[in-house]
């Protein structure tokens, strides 16, 4: 499992890098406009992951790796923990940012604490779950694409509205506790496994065009 | 031993169907796979390989179901393109493919590497279609691998290494225990090195024979156009009549035609010919 | 050992195979117990089939030309006197076709040639 893991690195490593620049700069800019721009920054965050998918429709890559000695739940599984993985790295990133940023005298910062940063983690993996089901249960990019531009874009009209309606108050409230947070993430946790279980299932009985 | 069998696998795809294919790859021999373009060899290669599944039927690999990932450790496949990321390199695929395979040799990739004379830095998507054949063999070697599957390995060779690709495959089978299938349209790779012929057609296997039964029992006939007449044509398997008089596919023993000897011409029959006969049948 | 093959001829390749090896034990160029290379090998250096070189040994085995025993290879078996004289009769009986061939050329009987041939048959004996 590790080559493939290693494999996903090597193939985005570029863009990883030059992505990674745009959301410090978008997440900055956020702190001073609006907390919707986590909007954007969501977006950004999922583009390197739906790169790998459609490198992997172009070059037919399937086709290559289901004849390596791989089983299929690996590939899949392989694909999972490198979202994780990916996920985890940028969380960590902006709290890097935030420390630095908090640090510069004169400069005033929203004050972000631990279970926020928690809650906005477990946002991410429950999103990721979402979405790389829906990939492994389509395997046709373009339709994979639309399926999830509609979703993504459906949860996000939902939460803005939601938000301004007040309906999500309890939540940003909540969302200050630790406690709560972590019954947040381990919801959002077994969500990500149980839909790469689903996707391992889909996987292992689909053909590859 | 049979290091592949297909038992009754039945397929449809769109516009296409593989209809009850029994098909067996003998250890230690090439097979070749032949038919007409769209005949179905690409699709049973990949179904072979577990990246199609069949709608019927069942497919062993070394006498186990083709499902277990495991028994690609020892098979070494080339398909018609290579389906790599077009911005690695053979560096970085080298770096990805290799850990993944126990029987993986450094000292055979570095010499084929280096026969095929591949660039190791320079990006996939700059290779010609030539080198990415010879990339996707470098890998499919490079393991030493027990069973070699290639869908046209020699489509979009230059005449000098697709001679070099068949002398090599020569080589490789000089361990008894290696065993090759390939398919091929084009027939005169397989003349001289084949075992075995595996024949499909419309998505049926046509013929199923050993090349030594094959250069026995199938004679080229041509002779003047008044000879033909309904008894004989009954005894082909396909005739093309032209002006200038008949050419046809005879199946069995030419000493029918030893007392016509100086009215006709026998020859070994290609198997070329035998896939013009029996796709076109007689005009 | 020296093979060459045609593959445009309408004899099959193993047949071809079989000839000139049969040939070679006959005309004393392989010798009883000279080791020759595995059919793998074979196949690899006449670049025909495995099934080709395959069947070309197992029939000369069969025929006892051949001995091979597994792990050690195929050897040249040590050959019945009368398949050589068989053999050397068959290749006289060659030469026969030709000078009868000949002779007809130049106009000579039956009678002529056999008249000729006890004279030279005689002379020699005395």
């Amino acid at each position: 499992m590790l080559p493939l893991v290693k494999r996903d690195f090597l193939l985005s490593r570029a863009t990883i890098v030059s992505l990674t620049i745009i959301f410090v700069s978008a997440y900055l800019v956020s702190f001073f406009i609006d907390t919707s721009q986590y909007t954007l920054f969501i977006y950004l965050y999922l583009i390197p992951i739906f790169s790998l998918f459609t490198l992997d429709y172009r070059g037919k890559i399937n086709c290559y790796v289901i004849s390596l000695p791989i089983k299929r739940s690996t590939i899949v599984k392989a694909r999972y923990l490198f979202s994780f993985c990916y996920t985890v790295f940028l969380i960590l990133l902006l709290w890097i940012v935030d420390l630095v940023v908090g640090s510069i005298p004169n400069i005033q910062m929203e004050s972000i604490i631990m279970s926020n940063r928690i809650v906005l983690f477990s946002v991410l993996i429950a999103l990721l779950a979402i979405l790389l089901l829906i990939h492994y249960l389509i395997l046709y990019l373009l339709i994979t694409a639309f399926v999830s531009f509609v979703t993504l874009f459906t949860l996000m009209v939902c939460g803005i509205i939601a938000t301004a309606m007040g309906w999500l108050d309890w939540f940003y409230a909540l969302s200050n506790h630790l406690y709560f947070s972590t019954i947040v993430l381990i919801l959002a946790t077994l969500l990500f496994y149980l839909s790469m279980k689903a996707s391992e299932k889909l996987f292992s009985q689909r053909e590859i065009y | 031993m049979n290091t592949v069998e297909l038992n009754h696998v039945s397929k449809e795809l769109k516009g296409f169907s593989l209809k009850d294919l029994s098909i067996k790859v003998p250890q230690g021999y090439i097979t070749g796979f032949i038919g007409p373009n769209g005949s179905g060899k690409s699709t049973t290669i990949h179904m072979i390989m577990d990246i199609l599944k069949p709608d019927q039927g069942e497919i062993k690999l070394f006498d186990s179901p083709n499902t277990e990932a495991q028994l690609k450790q020892k098979i070494g496949f080339v398909y018609d393109e290579l389906y790599m990321y077009e911005n690695f390199t053979i560096k970085k695929m080298k770096a990805f493919i290799a850990p993944l395979y126990d029987g993986w040799d450094d000292q055979l990739f570095n010499k084929y590497l280096h026969e095929f004379d591949l660039p190791f830095r320079k990006k996939l998507k700059h290779f010609s279609k030539g080198m990415k054949m010879k990339c996707s063999l470098l890998f499919a070697l490079a393991h030493n691998p027990e069973f070699i599957i290639m869908d046209e390995p020699t489509a979009g060779l230059d005449p000098i290494f697709r001679r070099e690709l068949i002398d090599l495959l020569q080589e490789l089978m000089v361990d008894e225990k290696r065993t090759i299938f390939f398919s091929t349209h084009t027939t005169t790779d397989l003349d001289h090195i084949a075992d075995y012929i595996v024949f499909i057609n419309k998505g049926e296997i046509v013929m199923q024979k050993s090349m030594a039964d094959i250069q026995e029992y199938f004679h080229i006939i041509k002779g003047r156009s008044d000879m033909l007449d309904q008894d004989m044509r009954s005894l082909f398997l396909g005739v093309r009549e032209t002006a200038q008089g008949f050419t046809a596919l005879l199946e069995g023993d030419s000493s029918l035609f030893d007392e016509f000897k100086n009215d006709v011409i026998i020859e070994k029959a290609t198997l070329e010919d035998i896939m013009y006969f029996k796709t076109k049948g007689s005009n | 050992m020296n093979i060459l093959l045609s593959t445009t001829s309408k004899e099959p390749l193993f047949q071809q195979i079989k000839e000139q090896i049969k040939q070679q034990i006959y005309t004393g160029e392989l010798t009883e117990g000279e080791a020759l290379p595995s059919m793998r090998v074979l196949a690899k250096q006449l670049k025909v089939s495995v099934i080709t070189s395959k069947r070309a040994y197992e029939d000369l085995e069969k025929e006892g030309f051949l001995v091979s025993s597994v792990g050690k290879g195929t050897f040249v078996a040590g050959q019945q006197p009368h398949f050589l004289r068989e053999w050397q009769v068959r290749e006289l009986e060659n030469d026969f076709e030709q000078l009868i061939a000949d002779a007809k050329r130049l106009g000579l009987t039956k009678r002529d040639l056999l008249e000729r041939l006890e004279i030279f048959f005689e002379g020699d004996e005395s």
